[in-house]
């Protein structure tokens, strides 16, 4: 497998464009199976009376009327030029809509991982050296396993607001909590896992016979091997927090993307559909393809795995 | 007041370790018995003794790093003024490690960081030292520090530990086979660093190895008055002050090279003038390391056996790697029976077999040695009696075959490779460093016997060795390659007394130098 | 002294010893599943319903008490745990068998298949689930099952690249290229060399998912969606439990010990894992 490096990041850069290519398609066609009218829908929620030619009139507005294949390629047109139209429901350009929730989202998506990565990292490690963090660790967990995450959020909420008056500086945090530990009691069992199956090889042994601390062995020694596996969660996670997160939008009041894309679903609102989905199939494509190489440059004999 | 003076004094150590085999059964092996010995500063304990007698073991306890299954039952060991009860305080001893005593693994493939490069694994012991300069004292040139350890051949691998040891500036060094698997050149010039690093830092040794050689020249480096050496057979030590004195206890071979196994050409085959292997101009190039293969040819026939000799880091296990469709090669070509074909990934399909230089990373740490040999052949019925007559041509005690490879020592493992090798009767058997795990004398039993054993299956062999009394008695042709290329070739007799090339003059010389030791 | 060999089919050697401990809780798990089969452990019938005998504490006929129906609790609740958990379960057992399936052929299988199924799987875990399960509900329907297998084609691309990057670490280790060499392939390849690596982590991954996954359909219970009364659901049990604390606290106590026990449960079979990866068992760790 020897690839210039030319060469690797052009099939990457292609393999991303294929992804993307083919799930903004599929988007365009599933969508298309959704029952329940667009326009129809638009109607109501403008609480105006419905009638058949109404209707016609409103898709024929929307471009609606053409066959799936002449609406995807109008839509890979627009595209190109950076036109996402206008969202059915509210009139907006969908790039001002999308745009405008963008940074609440990627903030949240960020933020979650910033703590939960690090977290499940020496919450891991910690628990493979001493029982006894283990175990506390595993009980602090386990609320996050069992407790779905809009019950968890509604509980803090009430909790801080009323219940346990003076930790208002806590609230803004509260979001970046609920999310993350679900996550974060997840990771932990993983990483666990991995680590103590990192920690059977030889080279282990010699770091310790080298006489090096706890510390350095397990950041120069376990963390690079532990890697591929946790790289590729990591990547998901990402990509799927990117792409909203709706329920602990709505307890907790924040404009993000998983609202916005929950309220053009059920409204039939196509453009912005699709736009989300673009915008999801991009950013998939592209960590995935970067986690990829890394996973590359960290550990250079994988180039030679065969099967 | 003596003790004192003792930098490490080990006091009625008692081992054992507990196996589990199947059935429930529990068997309890006696490792070492009361033993006791002591280490002045400067000074070298060579600890000699057969594979698998529990060397290692020793070596693992003073450094605090043993696993389940091996109990201390008695034993002090009094380091540097700090005494350590084992049975008490055995964690005790973990403090010293990398702070006075430093461990020298067996297996360097599986001790070195496979991914991190050598410099980041230096400065993790020591910020102020140049790694650089220190490879280059074991003759690594020093560019390589910043390259990744799984690039490099096993002697190069040692050669690097040897340096991060001195970089510790130890009082104590435990070394496990240190020159196993190296060239006679190699060799020399590692146990000069290693007698300059006790003659500078006083720097106590533990040399615990199977091989008699390096332990005589260490004798003539530091002088009779600094070396002991301790016979360890049956978990009992036998402390002499000088190799001569284990004369009688021990075979030792002293034959002058070229001179031996004239049965060789007893042993006319018919003329078999089947081109088995013809490797036509192979190049090959690593992408961080230099081009390791320069256009290497030669023709191998069947029932002809054919040795490969050279220094650490020449391309004999690049070549043995790419004929046996593990690596690829970027130009060149090698023909299989007279037909072009390339091996790679894995086309051979068993016809062709390698046996890897470090057996540790080549047998599966999942299942035990039994599975590991029996598996080539699938669900073959006969699978019973094949293991048992391969085990027996190898030389495994049954025991070791329900043990883990990390349970067995280098040699067993050694061992159970070539049963693995051998059980599917290849046509051609690639042999990397075979014997390098063994005690001498049961080398050549060894060799003779798979010599035999190849005769009568049809197996032709090549051999890529440092030990030129086993090319000797294995094969018919010797090729001598240096910085991937061909130099030399000839009749192994011819090539070891008439050397024509400066390459083969060198190593020859060196080797002779060692057998000298003992003449 | 020679000994004769004998090889004896006897299963416990260590390794296979290691992996009774993990499987052996989730063999418990299921047990217990099955035995709910036959309702021998079912007191009275979960769907009578008996007005007369409403909201009664625990005791005597009825272990648990009975909710606003009549109906015994705590028969509901094994019934409703019945189909709770194994819901949640099954979806993720199914999401992990297609998603190690794709992930064993997109590396083995020729290019001109690799990269298109690859391509297929970005895409798919790219696609935002509320649309994807949305879409694959109304293809699939509505019952329990069709709730399953959306839920299963809704994550098998998660498994794809997870698998398949332990695969490839797997895979690149230098003691399966040395068996390799020595002629070793196909599926005994797999079973003893591949296997016993990429077992601890996926399983520690199937076990807490699967945890997850009961939670979710339980949350679907709740919000009132998914199974209908009167079918038990613990989520919906809950739901209709709450306002009934101050006057009867114990309607909650079934499906909630449920939710905490099966979780509990699951978490032990993913920490367990680790006697698998353990194989060494080093003392000074």
């Amino acid at each position: 497998m020897k690839m210039s490096i030319a060469r690797f990041i052009y099939a990457r850069l292609l393999r991303v464009l294929l992804v993307v290519f083919s799930v903004t398609l599929s988007c365009i066609v599933i969508v298309t199976l959704l029952p329940g009218d667009p326009g129809e829908l638009a109607l109501r929620e403008a609480s105006e009376a419905v009638s058949e030619e109404k209707i016609r009139e409103i898709r024929q507005l929307f471009g609606l009327e053409f066959p799936v294949f002449t609406r995807s390629l109008h839509w890979i047109k627009n595209i190109l030029v950076l036109d996402f139209g206008d969202s059915y429901r509210t009139g907006e350009p969908v790039l001002k809509e999308i745009g405008s929730r963008l940074p609440s989202t990627m903030k949240l998506a960020f933020g979650t991982l910033l703590w939960v990565i690090p977290c499940s990292l020496f919450g891991a490690w910690g628990s493979v050296k001493s029982k006894t963090i283990r175990r506390i660790i595993s009980s602090i967990s386990l609320l996050g396993l069992v407790v779905p995450d809009y019950i968890l959020g509604i509980l803090l909420l009430f909790l801080v607001s009323f219940a346990l008056k003076g930790l208002e500086k806590v609230v803004p945090f509260l979001p970046y909590l609920v999310l993350g530990l679900p996550i974060a009691a997840f990771y932990l069992y993983v990483t666990y896992t991995i680590i103590t199956q990192a920690l059977n090889s030889d080279y282990i042994r010699f770091a310790y016979a080298k006489g090096l601390s706890e510390w350095a062995i397990f950041l120069r020694h376990v963390f690079p091997s532990i890697l591929p596996p946790l790289l590729a969660l990591w990547a998901m996670s990402l990509g799927r927090l990117l792409s909203g997160a709706v329920v602990v939008e709505t307890v907790f009041g924040l404009p993000g993307l998983g609202r916005l894309f929950v309220e053009a679903v059920f409204s039939r609102d196509y453009p912005v559909i699709e736009a989300v989905v673009l915008w999801s199939g991009w950013v998939f494509a592209l960590l995935i393809s970067i986690t990829d190489a890394f996973l590359y440059y960290f550990n250079p004999d994988l180039m030679r795995s065969h099967f | 007041m003596i003790i004192l003076m003792k930098l490490l004094t080990v006091e009625d150590l008692d081992i054992s370790i507990t196996l589990s085999l199947p059935g429930r059964k529990i068997l309890n092996r006696q490792i070492t018995r009361g033993i006791s010995f002591s280490l002045e500063p400067g000074q070298i304990l060579g600890v000699l003794g057969e594979s698998g007698s529990g060397k290692t073991l020793i070596a693992l306890t003073l450094t605090g790093l043993l696993g389940k299954g091996v109990n201390i039952h008695r034993g002090v060991v009094w380091f540097n003024g700090n005494k350590v009860d084992l049975v008490k305080s055995f964690h005790r001893l973990s403090s010293f490690r990398g702070r006075g005593i430093f461990l020298l693994p067996q297996s360097p493939a599986g001790a070195l960081h496979p991914y991190r490069s050598i410099k980041s694994q230096f400065q993790e012991i020591n910020r102020n030292i140049a790694p650089e300069a220190l490879i280059e004292i074991v003759g690594i040139p020093g560019t390589y520090a910043s390259k990744v350890p799984s690039r490099f051949s096993g002697g190069m691998q040692k050669r690097i530990m040897l340096a991060m040891a001195i970089a510790t500036r130890p009082l104590l060094l435990i070394a496990d086979e240190p020159t196993e698997g190296l060239d006679p050149v190699t060799k020399w010039e590692m146990l000069r660093v290693l007698q300059n690093l006790m003659r500078s830092n006083n720097t106590a040794v533990l040399f615990i190895t199977h091989d008699i050689e390096s332990l005589a020249a260490m004798e003539q480096l530091v002088g009779i008055d600094h070396f002991k050496v301790a016979l360890f057979h049956h978990g009992v030590m036998d402390i002499r002050s000088s190799i001569r004195e284990l004369k009688g206890l021990i075979e030792i071979n002293h034959t002058k090279l070229g001179s031996s196994f004239s049965d060789n050409e007893a042993q006319t085959t018919e003329p078999k003038l089947c081109k088995l292997l013809e490797v036509v101009s192979i190049e090959k190039t690593y992408p961080e390391t230099s081009k390791v293969l320069n256009g290497i040819s030669f023709i191998l026939e069947e029932g002809k056996h054919g040795g490969i000799i050279g220094k650490s880091g020449a391309g004999k296990t690049t070549l043995l790697k790419c004929i046996a469709g593990v690596e690829p090669f970027s130009k060149g070509s090698i023909k299989w029976q007279g037909k072009n074909f390339n091996p790679f990934p894995y086309r051979f399909k068993g016809e062709v077999q390698l046996l890897w230089q470090d057996p540790y990373v080549s047998l599966n740490p999942y299942i035990p040695a039994k599975d590991i040999i029996i598996e080539p052949l699938g669900n073959n019925k006969d699978a019973k009696h094949k293991l048992y007559k391969i085990t027996e041509i190898v030389g495994l005690e049954e025991d070791s075959l329900h043990k883990y490879p990390w349970e067995l020592s280098g040699g067993q493992c050694q061992r159970v490779a070539l049963a693995r090798a051998l059980i599917r009767t290849p046509r051609l058997l690639l042999l990397d460093e075979p014997f390098s795990g063994l005690y001498p004398p049961d080398r050549h039993k060894l060799a003779q016997i798979l010599r035999k054993f190849c005769l009568d299956e049809g197996i032709t062999l090549l051999v890529a060795s440092h030990n030129f009394t086993i090319v000797e008695a294995l094969t018919d042709w010797v090729w001598v390659i240096e910085k991937g290329k061909v130099v030399d070739q000839g009749k192994p007799k011819n090539v070891f007394l008439n050397p024509s090339h400066p390459e083969t003059t060198s190593l020859v010389k060196a080797a002779q130098n060692f057998l000298n030791l003992f003449g | 002294m020679r000994y004769k060999l004998r090889i004896s089919k006897e299963l416990f050697s260590n390794v296979q010893s290691r992996w009774i401990q993990p499987f052996g809780l989730l063999l418990l798990l299921l047990i217990i599943l099955i035995l709910l089969f036959p309702s021998t452990a079912i007191i009275s019938d979960p769907y009578k319903i008996d007005l007369k005998h409403r909201l009664l504490p625990p005791g005597g006929e009825f272990p648990l008490g009975t909710d606003s129906l009549g109906r015994c609790l705590f028969s509901r609740t094994i019934v409703g745990g019945r189909i709770t958990v194994t819901s949640g379960f099954f979806a993720t057992s199914l999401g992990a068998f297609i998603g190690t399936v794709v992930a064993l052929i997109s590396l083995r299988a020729p290019s001109l298949v690799k990269e298109p199924l690859m391509i297929i799987t970005d895409s798919w875990l790219a696609f935002p689930d509320l649309l994807l399960i949305l879409v694959l509900t109304l293809i699939l329907g509505n019952s329990i099952l069709g709730a399953i297998l959306s839920i299963a084609l809704s994550v098998w691309p998660w498994w794809t690249r997870f698998v398949r990057n332990l695969l490839i670490v797997a895979y690149a280790q230098e003691y399966v290229i040395a068996s390799r060499t020595a002629g070793i392939s196909g599926f005994r390849l797999f079973k003893s060399y591949i296997l016993p690596q990429i077992m601890p982590p996926i399983g520690s991954a199937f076990f807490i998912r699967s945890a997850r996954s009961v939670v979710l359909f339980g949350g679907i219970g709740f919000l009132g969606l998914g199974v209908q009364p009167p079918t038990p659901e613990w989520g919906a049990m809950i739901k209709d439990a709450i306002p009934l604390i101050p006057v009867a606290p114990w309607v909650i106590v079934g499906p909630a010990i449920g939710f905490m026990g099966t979780v509990t449960l699951f978490q032990w079979a993913a920490i367990s894992m680790r006697n698998l990866a353990n194989y060494r068992n080093y003392s000074f760790l």
